[in-house]
């Protein structure tokens, strides 16, 4: 009796207790749910309509009242929503004045808006519009050009390395007739480029699940037989479970006056003026950019926007999109125009005091990310390579990590390069604008969520060690036996591939025995550690056998760029530039004897890309064509020639 | 399930499971902090062992139960109840129970009386009729003697009884 007096006492004592909200919502975020997840958002309302059903009635009655008044309102003020007189007022809150917009002020004259003003230089006020113009126009066409692929939100992500995540500028020099930077093919860069047969079979319900695919093949250059394995970067996540964190996105937009040239020309070239004409300058394309990357951003992500040349100002402090007038925002960036030094430091010190003022919630309720536009010409400030990464390194321990996206032909991607080695870092060139767009619309969530980082691999075995690592930017600091990558980020995946899905690793045979274990460690966003083991063998494995087409486009385009970076390397080594960062072009040539090797080379190419039966492969085809076809230059200094 | 279900099934009973574990806990701690406390590392522990979840052995909700039960184990170990076992009761359990039969009739009156019962009290009645713990379990959560546990549970019936005949006074 006692025991059932109790439980009715027990029961009506226990529904009054009242439940500490803040502190639910506390504990959510601490999870990473978010309040306007369809999840949290269905379940709170399905229990307040099972709670209070008694004022169902009343809910009809507010509902109505609310139509009613909503009539009357729009009779009123035909021009004011409903929503603009209960909702807060978003907000413009512009604060940068270029020196034009300064000049036009102490002249009587203020102009608020865009369009009008600080067309110096540029031609923005027509310009402004026509890149309005061609945005609304990428819209348009973005999912169904080149790059677009049609997703199924239930094939599976797979994941691609940090750092670059194209190889846009190398192209972008070829396509102009310049010789390209080492330092902008790189192999991620390129593998980033492709989707890859990951060899995913087994299925896979963790975070990470790495799978191993071989290839005995011969180099068609040196005749010699070569082993390779592919790792494939998969997940068991599905891209409908994937939710990006809220983002708190600082964009630190370079004005300097480099920005002011040509997309395809080169500023530091004594023709520059007579070739900037009619063409599309670097801070129109960074300014569309950056149009299409506000369109990626939700209400409840924060967005700031630093400005940097000689100097830094705060263009746009760090608030909630919901709370910002965002088309103001897009039509002040329209307005903005290129000029004076750059100093890359300064900009950076403002985009890490916006970081300062929410860095209460840092920690696990958002994503924190700077992504900077720039051509990566710093002149002025700290200009050493170790004082900015330092820097970016101190950042990405808190937490705050880098994007950076290389604006025109004569972006410096050997800074980035070393920037995009840092913990959480990426890197993406704009070879044109729609391309850029297209990436974005497939992956600016993953693009913000590095999910993957300390990636540890290490192999075990009396008969292989690793001889090089191709995809990673931390490739270098991979030994005999230990394969070390910082980051993996989300990737998208199409009919079972992956873009950037494969790290390809070139074994050396050291002894008899044909078995490779595998192990590997890493962490995940929350600092958690895990491990995974697996073996394969090269027993059976005949020459010129590979175990898929994945691992086949992952040797043939590591030929090609090996090939590649060791002719820019030697055709640069004849011609030195002077200053660190503000380089001139050098002339697209091909010395002898890599005029002959080419030739040699497009038909192993173009053999291999039609077996493998993957279109996409015809761009590097078409490099290699224009190289063949191009005079070339008789006398290289053959004694540092280390290929043939 | 895999992992990614079991992580989507909780955050959409989230909300549910969270004011489950909130009442649950309120009722059995009486210091507040402490059981906000106790309830934000239950969620955060369960949703970091959701893989281990197996939905074959129960719902999502016994099995944060089971959780957040071993959790208050943990804290009454460390956490003496403030209910004194001194006082020594002359009748047996099986004794009070019989007299407590006598008085069916009186559900009014001995609700009165448990409502005047202190936090802990009702606490220690929640484990013992809502949670069907034994009197070991209780005596090993309080640090006390098994037999010292049953004479408090006597006591709290002799109590009952007392206080029944007081109510009976005051109805009348």
């Amino acid at each position: 009796m006692l025991k059932n007096i109790f439980s009715k006492m027990y029961q009506k004592e226990i529904e009054q207790i009242s439940v500490n909200v803040p502190l639910e919502q506390m504990v959510a975020a601490r999870l990473g749910f978010s309040k306007t997840s369809k999840h949290f958002s269905l379940s709170l309302m399905i229990q307040f309509l099972q709670r209070w059903k008694r004022l169902w009635p009343v809910c009809v009655f507010a509902v109505l009242v609310l139509m009613v008044v909503s009539v009357q309102m729009s009779y009123q003020h035909p021009r004011r929503s409903l929503l603009s007189f209960i909702a807060p007022k978003k907000i413009d809150d512009w604060q940068y004045r270029s020196s034009s917009e300064v000049d036009k002020t102490s002249g009587a004259f203020i102009s608020g808006m865009s369009g009008s003003g600080s067309s110096a230089g540029l031609g923005m006020g027509d310009a402004g519009w026509d890149l309005f113009g061609g945005l609304v126009q990428s819209e348009s066409f973005g999912s169904s050009a080149g790059l677009s692929m049609s997703v199924s939100s239930d094939e599976s992500l797979g994941f691609s390395v940090g750092g670059a995540k194209d190889i846009g500028s190398f192209r972008t020099n070829i396509e102009n007739g310049f010789l390209p930077l080492l330092s902008s093919l790189t192999y991620e860069g390129l593998f980033g480029d492709y989707f890859f047969e990951t060899g995913k079979k087994e299925t896979c319900d963790i975070l990470f699940c790495p799978s191993y695919r071989r290839a005995v093949t011969k180099n068609p250059l040196t005749g010699e037989e070569e082993m390779y394995v592919a790792v494939g970067l998969n997940s068991g996540m599905k891209q409908s479970d994937f939710a990006r964190k809220k983002l708190n996105l600082v964009i630190v937009l370079d004005i300097s006056g480099s920005m002011s040239s040509s997309f395809d020309t080169y500023y530091y070239d004594q023709n520059r003026q007579k070739e900037q004409e009619a063409k599309k300058t670097k801070i129109q394309t960074a300014l569309a950019s950056v149009s299409s990357l506000l369109d990626h951003l939700q209400p409840d992500d924060r967005l700031g926007i630093v400005l940097f040349n000689d100097h830094a100002s705060i263009a746009k402090p760090l608030r909630l999109v919901k709370e910002t007038e965002m088309e103001q925002i897009k039509t002040h960036l329209l307005s903005l125009s290129a000029d004076g030094g750059t100093d890359f430091s300064a900009g950076l010190d403002s985009a890490e005091t916006l970081f300062m003022e929410v860095s209460d919630e840092k920690d696990y309720t958002y994503e924190n990310r700077m992504i900077i536009l720039t051509d990566a010409m710093p002149n002025t400030g700290d200009i050493s390579k170790d004082g900015l990464v330092s820097r970016l390194e101190k950042n990405a321990q808190h937490k705050v990590y880098t994007t950076c996206i290389g604006i025109g032909v004569d972006f410096q991607s050997a800074l980035v390069e070393a920037i995009t080695k840092i913990r959480g870092a990426n890197y993406f060139s704009t070879h044109t604008q729609s391309e850029l767009q297209e990436r974005l619309d497939e992956g600016f969530d993953y693009m913000v969520s590095p999910l993957v980082f300390n990636l540890e691999m290490t192999t075990e075995s009396n008969g292989f060690e690793i001889e090089q690592v191709y995809g990673s930017p931390e490739a270098n600091k991979s030994t005999g036996n230990i394969m070390r990558i910082g980051t993996l980020f989300p990737s998208a995946t199409k009919d079972g591939q992956t873009r950037g899905g494969i790290i390809l690793l070139k074994v050396r045979k050291t002894g008899g025995d044909p078995h490779l274990s595998l192990r590997v460690n890493y962490e995940d966003r929350d600092g958690r550690t895990w491990s995974r083991t697996g073996d394969i063998s090269f027993d059976g494995l005949q020459a010129d056998m590979s175990d898929d087409n994945g691992v086949r486009k992952g040797v043939l385009l590591v030929r090609y760029g090996e090939l590649i970076r060791q002719w820019i390397a030697d055709e640069r080594e004849k011609n030195e530039t002077t200053s660190s960062w503000e380089q001139t072009s050098l002339p697209l040539q091909v010395s002898s004897p890599y005029d002959q090797i080419f030739i040699r080379f497009k038909n192993y190419f173009e053999q291999e890309a039609q077996e493998i039966g993957d279109a996409t492969l015809n761009r590097e085809r078409d490099i290699l064509s224009k190289l063949t076809t191009l005079p070339s230059v008789p006398f290289f200094q053959e004694e540092t020639g280390g290929i043939d | 399930m895999d992992v990614f279900e079991k992580r989507d099934l909780f955050a959409r009973e989230y909300h549910v499971l969270f004011e489950f574990l909130y009442r649950y806990v309120r009722y059995r701690v009486s210091d507040r902090q402490e059981a906000e406390d106790i309830v934000a590392d239950v969620c955060v522990q369960g949703y970091a062992k959701i893989e281990e979840y197996d939905e074959h052995l129960g719902t999502l909700r016994q099995w944060m139960c089971g959780i957040v039960r071993y959790r208050l184990l943990m804290y009454w170990r460390t956490k003496k109840m403030s209910i004194s076992f001194e006082e020594r009761g002359a009748n047996s359990y099986s004794e009070i129970d019989d007299l407590f039969h006598e008085h069916l009739d009186h559900k009014m009156a001995i609700e009165r009386i448990l409502e005047r019962l202190t936090g802990e009290e009702k606490a220690l009645l929640a484990m013992r009729y809502e949670d069907e713990m034994t009197y070991e379990e209780l005596a090993y959560i309080l640090g006390k003697e098994v037999s010292a546990v049953r004479q408090w549970f006597s006591r709290l019936h002799r109590r009952l009884r007392l206080e029944e005949k007081n109510g009976e006074d005051i109805l009348c």
